[in-house]
């Protein structure tokens, strides 16, 4: 009969050190040896680590049979005998992983460099290549100038025609446009040169024919415009004989300007 | 003497074996086998009742799967293939408890019952059946699997604590308190008989 104040000599009874667990879990403490209350415990342990039963091996031919099998598989390139495969395999993965690093800061970079990429992208790699000293227009940089540059550009410059547009829609699109660069503007019939302005000459037929239209009440309108202009309106007169200065319709599409 | 007979006895060690495992060399896999297979099947058997074989085999054949990428001796060995024994018993553990019924084999369940009179059957029969099943019934699974781990397996304190994903420390607490507990039981037994 124990009483319950038994249990800390109990404890202390079955206290074991790490040398002693270690041998009695390897099943190398025999059993009469044992410490104080692990005779049986010994006995079990080494119970337990004796050699197995012989089914244990029964299907040992055809575990190994399928083992070899298994192994055979294998290529003989992964054969791990100098590690040599593994050694190619891994370098062949590096090369191609630099390729693909390369071939995407070449290809971002170029696109970066056009100004095509999306803002928030375009934006990311003109920061990385500013730091580097290497200007990449971020998205916010525009290739054309300002309307009003434009607009001074077309009131003051002296080139006519398509000349003049081809000028104009240039300085819109920072360079890009093509404008009179290509095909002919040559639609009016009497005028010579590729540069000149599609537009048919009035004639002085038209003279006559107002007059006969109008009963020669044109020639009234036109002493009526010299007296009250005191004799500028004659000027009008001659220089609708000759081609007015007509802005040159460019071949491409009309450019935008912000 | 042709390439596939095995050296002899003298001249091997455990590298050489590995190599020629490695190769698919018969006579190197047998001899890993009956060093390995039969603890994993009594290790399996110990805290499985059911499916051990299957257990067994897909190990043994993830064993010579591995043995391309395995570096070690023989313990390293030894524990290499209790890792993969124990991750194919929670594996299995886990898709049978997505199962609604799960089948267990009735001699199984004879076995692990109640131990009966511990000291007589300690006295005629200390077979290694009883003595597993003693662990078994008698432990908690975290000290029953750290004991028969060590015991079967042949592992040390470090390669156990790896295979169950504790600390060494904790492991020695749960190997001490485990055969403590044995020892306890098994002498109240002898003194209430």
């Amino acid at each position: 009969m124990t009483d319950w104040n038994d249990l800390p000599d109990e404890m202390r009874r079955l206290r074991l050190d790490k040398g002693t667990l270690d041998r009695l879990l390897a099943g190398g403490v025999d059993p009469d040896d044992a410490p104080p209350g692990y005779s049986e415990v010994a006995r079990v342990l080494q119970a337990v680590v004796t050699a197995g039963d012989h089914d244990e091996l029964d299907q040992e031919a055809a575990h190994v049979a399928l083992a070899m099998k298994l192994v055979k598989q294998r290529s003989p390139a992964s054969t791990p005998s100098d590690g040599r495969s593994r050694k190619m395999s891994r370098n062949r993965r590096m090369k191609v992983g630099g390729l693909v690093v390369v071939g995407a800061l070449v290809g971002s970079t170029g696109l970066a460099a056009a100004g095509v990429l999306p803002d928030a992208a375009q934006d990311a790699v003109s920061n990385v290549f500013d730091r580097v000293g290497i200007t990449i227009p971020s998205s916010g940089d525009h290739p054309a100038i300002s309307g009003d540059e434009v607009s001074g550009i077309a009131t003051t410059t002296d080139a006519t025609g398509a000349d003049k547009g081809a000028e104009i829609s240039s300085a819109a699109s920072g360079g890009m446009s093509q404008a009179g660069q290509h095909g002919s503007a040559g639609a009016g019939t009497d005028v010579e040169g590729a540069d000149v302005a599609p537009v048919p000459v009035p004639n002085e037929g038209g003279t006559g024919t107002a007059d006969t239209a109008s009963d020669g009440a044109s020639e009234v309108g036109t002493s009526t415009a010299d007296e009250d202009s005191a004799g500028h309106s004659s000027s009008g007169s001659e220089n609708a004989s000759v081609a007015p200065p007509v802005p040159a319709v460019a071949s491409d599409p009309p450019v935008h300007v912000p | 003497m042709k390439r596939s007979d095995p050296p002899p006895q003298s001249d091997r060690d455990f590298e050489a074996v590995l190599v020629a495992a490695r190769s698919g060399q018969g006579w190197a896999l047998a001899e890993l086998y009956r060093a390995l297979y039969p603890r994993i099947v009594r290790y399996l058997r110990a805290v499985e009742l059911t499916e051990t074989e299957d257990l067994a085999s897909d190990t043994w054949l993830d064993v010579v799967h591995g043995l391309e990428r395995f570096r070690g001796d023989e313990a390293g060995l030894r524990a290499f293939s209790f890792t993969i024994a124990r991750r194919r018993l929670l594996d299995l553990r886990r898709r049978r408890s997505r199962r609604r019924t799960e089948p267990r084999d009735p001699q199984g369940l004879i076995k692990a019952g109640p131990t009966g009179n511990v000291e007589e059957e300690a006295l005629s029969s200390l077979g290694r059946d009883w003595a597993i099943n003693l662990i078994t019934s008698s432990l908690t699974s975290e000290q029953a699997d750290v004991v028969l781990l060590r015991v079967i397996g042949d592992l040390d304190v470090e390669a156990v604590a790896k295979i169950v994903g504790k600390r060494p420390g904790t492991v020695r607490v749960l190997h001490h308190r485990a055969l403590r507990r044995l020892a306890r039981i098994l002498q109240r037994e002898g003194v209430t008989r």
